[in-house]
């Protein structure tokens, strides 16, 4: 080894010189070191079991609003069917109401024109009958002459005679 | 009780007409009771009943005129 160049005195004191720095290296620097490594590689790990957490949750509340929105949509939809049914059944009320208002007013306007008609009816028949009553009275007036007015008194009195023989009462 | 009962004439009947008319509304008068023991005729001419006769014995009016048939034909009352 002297041939070499190589003192083995030295080689063995530079042999302990590096397992001395060794030693102290390792306890005062790498043990820190793997130490602080190791924290943050537990800390990442929680950090990642956090995220892979809420990744879960936010994906479990998407679910959940898709649910709610799926409800509601059909809750929203329901009651649109629901009013539309219940427009229609106001519509055929409305319309039926109006029909019968309609047939109503009808019949009463059907009603007014017949009692105007017999109204107008009546009066007519009146006025025929004064008007007939009146040209009988003045033909008869003018047509009767003294006998034939004694003659019909003279009727008239047998008229009255017969009533009292049969005994009944006349109209009086 | 005095009883008073005008006769309506279209015309002015002679003496004997009237009296036999008399007679014969007393007649009937009596068949319904209505005569009472004094009885009073009054005469009454009336043109527009134009025939027969009319007996009104106080708010009773006995219709056989023909003014009152042609209303009892047309209105179909007395």
């Amino acid at each position: 080894m002297e041939k070499l160049g190589i003192d083995p005195l030295l080689l063995i004191v530079q042999i302990v010189n590096f397992a001395l720095l060794f030693i102290i290296l390792k306890k005062v620097l790498y043990k820190p070191i793997l130490r602080a490594l190791k924290a943050r590689e537990e800390k990442l790990a929680a950090i990642d079991k956090d995220a892979k957490e809420l990744i879960q949750k936010k994906e479990s509340f998407e679910i959940e609003r898709e649910k709610s929105q799926k409800a509601a949509k059909l809750q929203v939809k329901r009651m649109l069917d629901e009013a539309i049914l219940e427009a229609g059944r106001l519509k055929k009320q409305a319309l039926e109401e109006g029909n019968k208002r309609v047939k109503d007013l009808i019949a009463k306007g059907q009603n007014e024109i017949e009692r105007q008609r017999r109204l107008i009816s009546q009066e007519i028949t009146l006025e025929a009958k004064e008007l007939s009553k009146d040209v009988i009275n003045k033909v008869l007036s003018q047509v009767l002459d003294k006998s034939a007015r004694t003659r019909s008194v003279t009727l008239a009195a047998r008229e009255l005679e017969s009533k009292a023989k049969i005994g009944k009462k006349g109209k009086l | 009780m005095r009883t008073k009962v005008i006769v309506v004439t279209p015309l002015k009947l002679s003496g004997k007409d009237f009296d036999l008319l008399k007679k014969k509304v007393k007649s009937y008068l009596e068949s319904v009771s209505l005569l009472g023991e004094e009885t009073v005729f009054e005469e009454e001419v009336d043109p527009t009943i134009l025939g027969g006769f009319k007996v009104k014995i106080g708010s009773v009016v006995l219709d056989l005129s023909l003014s009152g048939k042609i209303d009892k034909e047309i209105y179909g009352r007395n």
